[in-house]
């Protein structure tokens, strides 16, 4: 008991100690949750020309998690995207949910021009075809993700988002593209 | 005058306040003494157990590995395959005995062991191609299959049979069964296996075929009722016997992945109870290749 006491009179005297070293100065970290500006506003400011497919993709996932997300690699598209022509891409990011017991996807596409966004767009629907044939007897709760699934081209971009708050991350890829 | 009584007031108070950061540091050091010699174990703080835990663990880690190196592994049947390569050898029954007693072992396995190898399974499967362990090349999984489709269910043209002709790979580890325990019926789904066995045996005369038990389900997931440890280990031990009878090897993948309470571990189980989590992967494919290489 004893020793309980003068471990909590410690951690007292140290949490004081701590609280008057810090002073006013305020904390260095933020938790992403706390922050008070939503990375889609600060995306919006940005020029859709200059955002990197990966800062949307980590954006969305900050805010709408993937559980077990993996990020692929450029040769192992045409395995998800039948079709899809890799040579057209010139910038992208593709998470999974690799575990393979969610059907969530996100992926960001800019093409070289807008044709070959135009052309990759029928790639991607066929793989949310596939996803909703695989998932709608496998996981009938999850099939609320791919109902509401989005596809979306802008110019060079095409985006696909099969998450737990589609809408939700919608706004925040449009919050980069507009 | 009034001003410099003010500013030795201030003085006087700086100097206490150092002595005072002085007797907290000192206490400090006392403490810490008293910690390191063991006059003052941390478990009597309340909030301590978690470590202790830990530590735990890890003298699991060494004790049943050590169990494991120990065992001395029976050579495969002639009976089992035709291979002639004298390193391939079938977990013996004991050690698979032992091998339900470890949960967590070393996550360590080489790359090119596999490099020839051919698998078969469900959604949990797909994880291989997903998190990039192997190409697609190398596996024939999708989600929601189980022994019964697994027979006929094709994927870019290939049926898992046919594939594993045109492939004829070193070894070919089958997992299967887990998207059967709510509605197929245990002894359905071994003789299922059994038929792909067979099947694949006959495409693939050279190539070393193992049965791989189905894994394990957590708690929370066990709960829910649709499936539970105890279809699990029922199926489980049907396949053991199914191997036996058919001549296969047969690996317990399923206890390498339960914790001290016999479900799954949440280190390896996605949130879903059922899944695997990347570590999972590892952990499946080191068990592949020591017990293979023992």
């Amino acid at each position: 008991m004893k020793k309980k006491i003068l471990f909590a009179m410690l951690t007292a005297v140290l949490a004081v100690t701590a609280a008057s070293c810090g002073g006013n100065t305020p904390a260095s970290t933020t938790k992403a949750s706390e922050a008070p500006a939503s990375t889609a506003d600060t995306a919006a400011a940005e020029p859709a020309s200059d955002a990197a497919a990966a800062d949307i993709t980590k954006a969305v996932l900050d805010e709408v998690p993937i559980n077990s997300a993996f990020e692929k690699k450029k040769e192992s598209l045409p395995d998800y995207f039948d079709g899809l022509d890799v040579d057209a891409i010139e910038d992208f990011s593709y998470y999974i949910c690799a575990s393979g017991a969610y059907p969530d996807e996100i992926a960001v596409f800019r093409f070289k021009t807008s044709d070959n966004a135009d052309s990759a767009v029928k790639a991607v629907v066929d793989r949310l075809a596939y996803q909703k044939e695989t998932y709608e007897t496998y996981t009938p709760d999850e099939m609320y993700k791919i109902d509401g699934a989005v596809i979306q081209q802008s110019g060079n971009w095409v985006y696909y988002l099969v998450t737990s708050d589609n809408e939700k991350a919608e706004s925040i890829v449009k919050g980069f593209l507009g | 005058m009034a001003k410099k009584n003010k500013v030795d007031g201030i003085s006087l108070a700086i100097v206490i306040l150092n002595i005072a950061i002085v007797a907290v540091l000192i206490l400090l050091v006392v403490l810490i003494y008293l910690y390191m010699t063991g006059k003052l174990e941390p478990a009597d703080v309340a909030n301590m157990d978690q470590p202790k835990e830990a530590a735990s663990i890890v003298t699991t880690v060494i004790t049943t590995d050590t169990v494991e190196t120990e065992t001395e592994p029976e050579e495969e049947t002639a009976e089992t395959t035709t291979e002639t390569e004298p390193e391939e050898t079938e977990p013996s029954e004991e050690e698979t005995e032992e091998s339900t007693l470890t949960a967590i072992e070393s996550d360590s396995y080489d790359e090119s062991f596999f490099a020839n190898d051919y698998f078969i399974g469900d959604s949990i499967y797909t994880g291989l191609i997903n998190y990039g362990y192997f190409p697609e090349s190398q596996v024939f999984a999708q989600v929601g299959l189980n022994p019964d489709s697994a027979l006929t269910k094709e994927e870019g043209g290939y049926t898992a049979v046919s594939k594993a002709e045109a492939m004829q790979p070193k070894r070919i580890f089958i997992m299967l069964g887990s998207n059967g325990l709510a509605y197929l019926g245990n002894t359905h789904m071994a003789d299922q296996m059994k038929v792909l066995v067979e099947q694949l045996r006959e495409v693939c005369p050279d190539s070393y075929i193992y049965v791989v038990s189905i894994p394990p389900v957590t708690k929370e997931h066990d709960a829910e009722g649709q499936e539970t440890m105890v279809m699990v280990n029922g199926y489980n031990k049907l396949l053991k016997s199914m191997c036996e009878e058919a001549g296969v090897v047969y690996l317990d993948l399923c206890s390498k992945l339960e914790d001290n309470t016999g479900y799954f571990s949440e280190a390896y189980a996605e949130a879903d109870g059922l899944h695997f989590l990347g570590t999972a992967y590892k952990r499946m494919l080191s068990f592949f290749q020591r017990s293979i290489e023992l």
